[in-house]
């Protein structure tokens, strides 16, 4: 998992209450328009212990998995999603990034017996986003959904992952890919419709798949991504609808646990580089603005091979801020990323500085270039500044 | 106006404060009818537009179904596949609280996910806190708004019991939320899977609300498939408040009534203030002061009296209105609208209104007295003979233009098929009936004047009441008014009472109802046919089917072979009719149905079945007074036929004749053992609980009919008051003739007496007028409803007694001072 | 100041002269002169009165007053005609009862919108009810009435003053109080007055004598 998601994970399970309510109920489920000055307090607030965490399914160590079975949902475990993101470009060249999440939330550990097929303990949220690189204008909508009646949710063979008309779904029954993603939201004018292929076998995070986050066992996720995918299809920008080719990346995970209370956040880099290897790494940062010692990575070769990373083999220095005058939150939008055994020194700068999401639970998340030992594209996201 | 002359005024008013003050009086109680009914009615609306959408939210259209609903997929598929964002799911039902209160509720069940373009109330909340997960989570999870916890006795986490579809369930209050308008009143709101539990109705919702403009609800509409329909969501509001918009208009009217009563009496007590001052006038006239100056100062002191009056008529009225505004609302429960209550909501345009009749009013109604004193001559005064000469001519022009209005009023009640006309007539009537009562004094003192010779008391009755037309012509005519109101309206309530109570024992066939929360079945009904001493059993079912138009009430009926229903059929000819409905593809419809929808026997009515329109034929129009928005009667099995619904809301037990009806209850209770809720009620009940539900319905127009007479009666006490105190001088003559005080107080109380029986008198006929024109006039257009026309000598007497008691009321001080009088010094003048 | 001429004056009721109450007479009175107008009670003199002041209006005949016709005036103008150039006493004193004494005087003054100035105060010591000004009229006798009466007819300088039998309700003292008072107070000023009477004491005072007998002009000096 990504670190900031473990927070995500947290604030998902403690915020989705007050998001439905107040961003749903009052603001009509448009993404909330104001600034949510105590957000980041919610999410530290939500990252503490969890009091009925223990009824939960909990990861608690490495465990084959199961395919297709997995790219389903994980309904007993309180915290899920399916995390797309991309850098595409259109035939007249044009440069766009991509961001399609569905998470996952259980209300409850356990199902009721309940009658009405509306009944259901599963809280779906999604957020999707579009950037036009060229016009600096990025546009991103959040929804909210219940997991009954075919509203959202996650099924295999074939693998289909929806809400309302937001939908990841394979071509055939047994594989996940090729599959198509489609979302759209007009009230926004964005929307994509793209067939993506895997270019690189599946990646397990950590130790094949379980991740750990935190001291104790439990406090941990089960992580795998499909760090190269091939996208090809439309998007729509405005008023604009050109075909796209371009790169994207899957991340999936589920847990229950919560982080440390004394993280702040996390700065998570996925990138794809143009010598064919795909880097991802994860600080997360503790409230002393240290790295916490759980932060971690991977490196993905040309032909797939991976080399897990860990705190000691990375650095991260941020070089350039942009505050977000919405809010007032201060984000570093230009790092400096070294792997010194990989012979790896990177220049990671934001294609568009204002990609912060406003949505529910902020943070920033958006396209960037690669420049340095290696070039290359990919996605930043940056949580609790 | 020169300040000396607005002072003399000024000081006659106080002078005389028992007139001016009465006068003051008249117009508050005038002003306060008005305030008050408009308050009441300004109240009810709201409280209906409130209650309607709080239910209906800000929804622009909604997807209909038939009496099964729709199925929930629909909304699914609308989501998923359509990608339609602003479209929430919607079940709701009746449920009752299972204590002593009994209060009936509507529980709505909602999806928090789809709610929050549509603005209903408790959509509205942010406080639900960690509430939300028990509502998305358990079965038994509610909330209520703030005024309703409070009406309930109930917070959060509170238990409380409630009866739905016979059956008890234990609910728990999650949360409370805000609700600072009260909009929730009557509400129960649960998530949609809660309430689709706790009201039985799995796989399915009542309507699919949407937020889309016309055009897209247009295109949905041709690709939602079969058996859903799309409806304008504010059809079935719209109509409700179009329905009590009739019952408003009636409101109104009685309190205009009040109004024209109210104007009689400012119009009096100025004719009286001109009369009395034309010394003072004819002086200042002498001295150079110019016509429009006494013109001024005349409507100068109307305004005075107008704005006392009507200040204290606001504040009278908006008391008055926290009165009324609770009979209102029972008649619209009890008629339109079920779930309407609330509390009065000011309203600056019901004041401005008061404001406005008070005001204009006054000057209005003083207009004719002021241009009068103005034009009195610049010398010391005409004389008293020259004075009620005058008034003698005008009674008779008065008389003219009285004929004339009543005439124009019959004209406009003919020519007319509105209701607001028909009220413009019957005002005119009123006015021009009005404008004859001086004639009529007159005329009854040229018929009772030779019977007094020889007989210088009585003649001095006779001449005395006759004589001062001047004075009295203006409160025998606003009696009259008022008095034919209470009369007209009594012998329409009257009438109307005894229509329904005739309607009632036609249509109450069955010697007992049964009836259930959730609907019956056939296999039930025919057990309680099967039962020896039961002749047959009739099946009805009621559904509000949702139209472009609001809905209509279907009611099917089913009956064995040879049985014809228990209704008045008034066109065509009942065997025509029958015949005619039994061919098949036919319906009877209800006299309001017909008068909404402008149908006659043998036109077409087009019914939305599924997502299509069936063509019916309309076989007769039969009396029904149970509902102003009326119903469609249709055989059962063209009902199943057409909505696929075999459910049965109502049986009618029609018993053998000679059987023991205690055994036959019984045996009916025990035959229904099982079925949850179910009641077996006698006709009689039945008859009883609809006279009661009139009655109520009633109860306001009866305190208006009151409130009418109420002004009409202080404004005869002021007309009367006044004449007589004026003449104590002359008084004061016939005591040093050597009349006995008894005898001077039985001429005064005699000659009152004798103009409040001429009111009285008068009255009687224009009373049955009145109600003759509600009831085959207004009654018509506003409900559609005939009824027939029971005169009964009850309300007739009522008024000619109301009439002579307050002329012998207003009496009583002015005797006690004639008798008091000192002779020498009233001799000696002012 | 006025002078005032009437030539074959008649007024009659109704609409053809039946009813005739005075019959084409004609005369002048000038400025400064006090005529009286005597006659038995309904020979016209009243009438004759009222045309000249204005209260009525002839059936025939004209009244100039400097020279203008007051019969071709309309309402309005000669109501402004009375409350500038005339005052008026009656018998029955018709002062405004709801008026203080003081107000009934400052009436005619604020119609003509003439300043106060303690025109009042002077006036009222002038007829001899000095400090009498916050009475209610009813607190009057007849004689005070009347004085109260006479000062209002004269407050505001008018050139003419009509007096319609002042002393008819008071007794004989009382009665030879006011005419000396009207008189002195009318000839002190240069006013014209036209007093209608049948106290024969008054004649003697009289510049003019006019007597009326059954609607004619039957003695003119």
């Amino acid at each position: 998992m990504r670190n900031r998601l473990d927070a995500g994970l947290l604030g998902l399970a403690g915020l989705l209450l007050a998001a439905i309510v107040i961003g749903v109920l009052r603001f009509g489920g448009a993404p909330a328009g104001d600034p949510s000055t105590d957000g980041a307090q919610s999410l530290a607030a939500a990252m503490g212990p969890s009091a009925n965490a223990d009824a939960f399914a909990r990861v608690t160590g490495p465990r084959p998995l199961d395919f297709p079975a997995d790219h389903g949902a994980h309904p007993d475990h309180r915290t899920e999603w399916w995390y797309f993101t991309g850098n595409l470009t259109s035939a007249a060249g044009r440069d766009y990034g991509f961001q399609l999440t569905l998470f996952r939330t259980a209300l409850a550990p356990e199902a009721g017996d309940r009658p009405s097929d509306w009944a259901t303990r599963q809280v779906w949220m999604g957020h999707f986003a579009v950037t036009d690189i060229a016009a600096g204008d990025h546009r991103a909508v959040e929804r909210y959904q219940r997991g009954g009646l075919g509203l959202a949710g996650a099924t295999t063979r074939p693998v289909r992952v929806w809400l309302d008309d937001w939908q990841i779904q394979s071509d055939g029954p047994e594989a996940l890919f090729p599959l198509r993603v489609t979302a759209s939201a007009p009230s926004r004018g964005i929307g994509i419709d793209l067939a993506i292929k895997a270019q690189k076998p599946r990646v397990l995070q950590g130790d094949r798949g379980y991740s750990r986050k935190g001291e104790a066992p439990g406090n941990a996720s089960r992580y795998y991504s499909y760090t190269r995918l091939a996208a090809d299809g439309e998007l729509r920008f405005g008023d604009q609808t050109p075909a796209v080719t371009g790169s994207a990346w899957l991340d999936r995970e589920w847990s229950t646990s919560a982080l440390d209370a004394d993280q702040a956040g996390w700065d998570w880099f996925a990138l794809q580089l143009d010598d064919g290897r795909d880097l991802m790494v994860y600080r997360l940062r503790r409230q002393d603005g240290s790295t916490d010692r759980h932060s971690a990575g991977i490196l993905v070769g040309r032909g797939g091979e991976a080399r897990v990373l860990s705190a000691e083999d990375f650095t991260l220095s941020a070089q350039r801020e942009w505050q977000n005058p919405r809010t007032g939150s201060r984000y570093p939008v230009a790092w400096r990323l070294q792997l010194p055994d990989e012979g790896i020194d990177l220049q990671v700068n934001a294609r568009v500085d204002d990609q912060a999401m406003p949505t529910t639970v902020r943070y920033w998340e958006g396209s960037v270039a690669v420049t340095g030992s290696a070039s290359g594209v990919g996605y930043l996201e940056m949580t609790g500044y | 106006m020169n300040r000396l002359i607005a002072r003399i005024g000024r000081a006659d008013l106080a002078r005389h404060p028992l007139q001016t003050g009465l006068a003051m009086l008249g117009v508050a109680i005038a002003v306060a009818v008005v305030v008050a009914v408009d308050l009441a009615n300004h109240s009810a609306r709201e409280a209906m537009r409130v209650s309607l959408e709080s239910v209906t939210g800000s929804a622009t259209h909604q997807i209909v179904g038939g009496p099964a609903g729709v199925d929930e997929r629909l909304y699914t598929r609308l989501r998923t596949d359509r990608g339609l964002r602003r479209a929430a799911p919607v079940i709701q039902g009746g449920v009752v609280r299972a204590d002593g209160s009994g209060r009936a509720l509507t529980l709505l069940g909602v999806d928090a996910f789809a709610e929050g373009p549509f603005q209903r109330p408790l959509g509205q909340t942010n406080n639900l806190g960690d509430a939300f997960n028990d509502l998305m989570l358990r079965d038994d999870a509610v909330v209520v708004g703030a005024g309703e916890a409070e009406r309930l006795g109930v917070s959060a986490g509170d238990r409380m019991d409630l009866l739905i579809g016979g059956e008890r369930h234990t609910v728990t209050v999650v949360a409370v939320a805000d609700d600072p308008e009260d909009q929730s009143r009557g509400l129960i709101l649960a998530d949609i899977a809660a309430a689709q539990t706790l009201l039985d109705q799995h796989g399915r919702l009542d309507r699919i609300d949407l937020m889309v403009d016309d055009a897209r609800a247009e295109a949905l509409a041709e690709t939602l498939g079969e058996g859903v329909r799309i409806v304008p969501a504010a059809a079935s509001a719209q109509s409700v408040l179009q329905m009590s918009r009739a019952f408003q208009i009636n409101l109104t009217a009685l309190s205009l009534l009040a109004v024209v009563v109210g104007a009689f009496l400012v119009f009096n007590t100025l004719s009286f203030l001109g009369v009395r001052r034309r010394a003072s006038i004819g002086i200042l006239r002498a001295m150079g002061v110019q016509r429009r100056e006494i013109l001024a100062q005349m409507i100068g002191d109307a305004l005075l009296i107008g704005v006392v009056g009507t200040l204290a008529g606001l504040a009278l009225g908006y008391a008055l209105a926290h009165g009324l505004v609770g009979l209102v609302l029972q008649t619209v429960n009890d008629v339109y609208f079920a779930r309407a209550a609330g509390d009065l909501v000011a309203s600056p345009w019901s004041l401005a209104a008061g404001l406005l009749v008070g005001l204009a009013g006054s000057v209005v109604a003083a207009a004719a007295p002021a241009r009068d004193a103005a034009a009195t001559p610049p010398r010391a005064a005409l004389s008293r003979a020259d004075l009620e000469q005058r008034a003698r001519r005008l009674a008779g022009r008065a008389g003219w233009v009285g004929a004339s209005a009543l005439a124009a009023g019959a004209v406009v009640i003919a020519l007319s098929t509105g209701l607001v006309p028909a009220f413009v007539g019957l005002f005119a009537v009123i006015l021009g009936a009005a404008f004859i009562a001086p004639a009529i004094i007159l005329a009854v003192g040229a018929l009772l004047r030779p019977l007094m010779r020889g007989r210088p008391v009585g003649g001095l009755i006779v001449e005395g009441a006759v004589a001062s037309l001047s004075r009295t012509g203006v409160a025998v005519a606003a009696l009259s008014v008022a008095v034919a109101a209470v009369i007209g309206v009594a012998v329409m309530i009257a009438s109307f009472r005894a229509s329904v109570v005739d309607w009632l024992e036609g249509s109450l066939a069955a010697d007992f109802y049964v009836s259930a929360p959730a609907d019956l079945s056939d296999a039930q009904a025919d057990r309680l046919a099967a039962l020896e001493s039961v002749r047959f059993v009739s099946r009805s079912q009621w559904y509000d089917l949702p139209t472009d138009d609001g809905p209509v009430t279907l009611w099917a009926l089913g009956l064995p072979d040879g049985r014809e229903p228990a209704v008045d059929i008034r066109r065509p000819d009942r065997a025509d009719a029958l015949a005619a409905y039994r061919a098949g593809g036919a319906v009877l419809i209800s006299e309001p149905f017909a008068a909404r929808r402008d149908l006659a026997p043998g036109d077409t009515l087009a019914l939305p079945v599924g997502d299509s329109r069936r063509a019916l034929t309309v076989a007769g129009v039969y009396r029904d007074y149970a509902s102003p928005t009326g119903a469609v009667l249709m055989p059962r099995d063209l009902y199943r036929e057409l909505y696929a619904d075999a459910g049965l809301a109502g049986i009618g037990v029609h018993a053998r004749d000679g059987v023991d009806r205690e055994a036959l209850i019984g045996r009916l209770e025990s035959a229904l053992a099982g079925v949850p809720g179910a009641r077996v009620t006698d006709n009689a009940a039945v008859f009883e609980q609809s006279l009661r539900i009139f009655d109520r319905t009633f109860a306001i127009t009866e305190v208006l009919r009151w409130l009418a007479g109420l002004v009409a009666f202080v404004g005869v006490i002021s007309a009367l008051m006044a004449l007589q105190l004026d003449r104590l001088r002359e008084f004061a003559v016939l005591r040093a003739v050597g009349l006995g005080r008894a005898g001077l107080a039985g001429l005064v109380s005699g000659q009152s007496a004798l103009l409040g029986l001429i009111a009285g008198l008068w009255a009687v006929p224009l009373g049955v007028a009145l109600a003759a024109l509600l009831v085959f006039v207004i009654n018509r257009r506003a409900y559609g409803w005939t009824m027939g026309f029971e005169l009964q000598a009850g309300p007739l007497v009522e008024g000619v007694a109301l009439a002579v008691i307050a002329a012998l009321l207003a009496t009583l001080y002015p005797a006690w001072r004639a008798t008091r009088l000192r002779i020498a010094a009233a001799l000696k003048g002012e | 100041m006025a002078d005032i001429a009437f030539e074959s004056l008649s007024r009659w009721y109704g609409d053809t002269p039946q009813r005739t109450v005075l019959d084409q007479v004609s005369g002048a009175i000038h400025a400064g002169e006090f005529a009286v107008v005597v006659g038995r009670s309904g020979s016209g003199k009243s009438t004759l009165l009222n045309l000249l002041g204005g209260l009525e209006s002839p059936s025939a005949g004209v009244v100039r007053i400097d020279g203008t016709d007051i019969a071709g005036l309309d309402d309005r103008a000669l109501t402004a005609l009375r409350r500038r150039r005339m005052g008026f006493v009656f018998q029955a004193y018709n002062l405004i009862p709801t008026l203080s004494v003081a107000d009934n005087l400052r009436l005619p003054l604020s119609l003509n919108r003439l300043p106060a100035d303690g025109r009042v105060e002077q006036w009222l010591e002038r007829v001899g009810l000095a400090g009498r000004g916050g009475d209610w009229p009813d607190r009057l006798s007849g004689g005070e009435q009347q004085r109260v009466a006479i000062a209002r007819a004269l407050i505001h300088e008018p050139d003419i003053i009509l007096a319609d039998e002042p002393t008819g309700n008071l007794d004989l003292d009382n009665a030879e109080r006011i005419v000396a008072l009207l008189d002195s107070l009318c000839r002190a000023e240069g006013r014209t007055l036209i007093m209608v009477t049948h106290a024969q004491e008054v004649v003697g005072m009289a510049d003019q004598l006019l007597t009326i007998r059954d609607g004619r002009l039957v003695d003119a000096q």
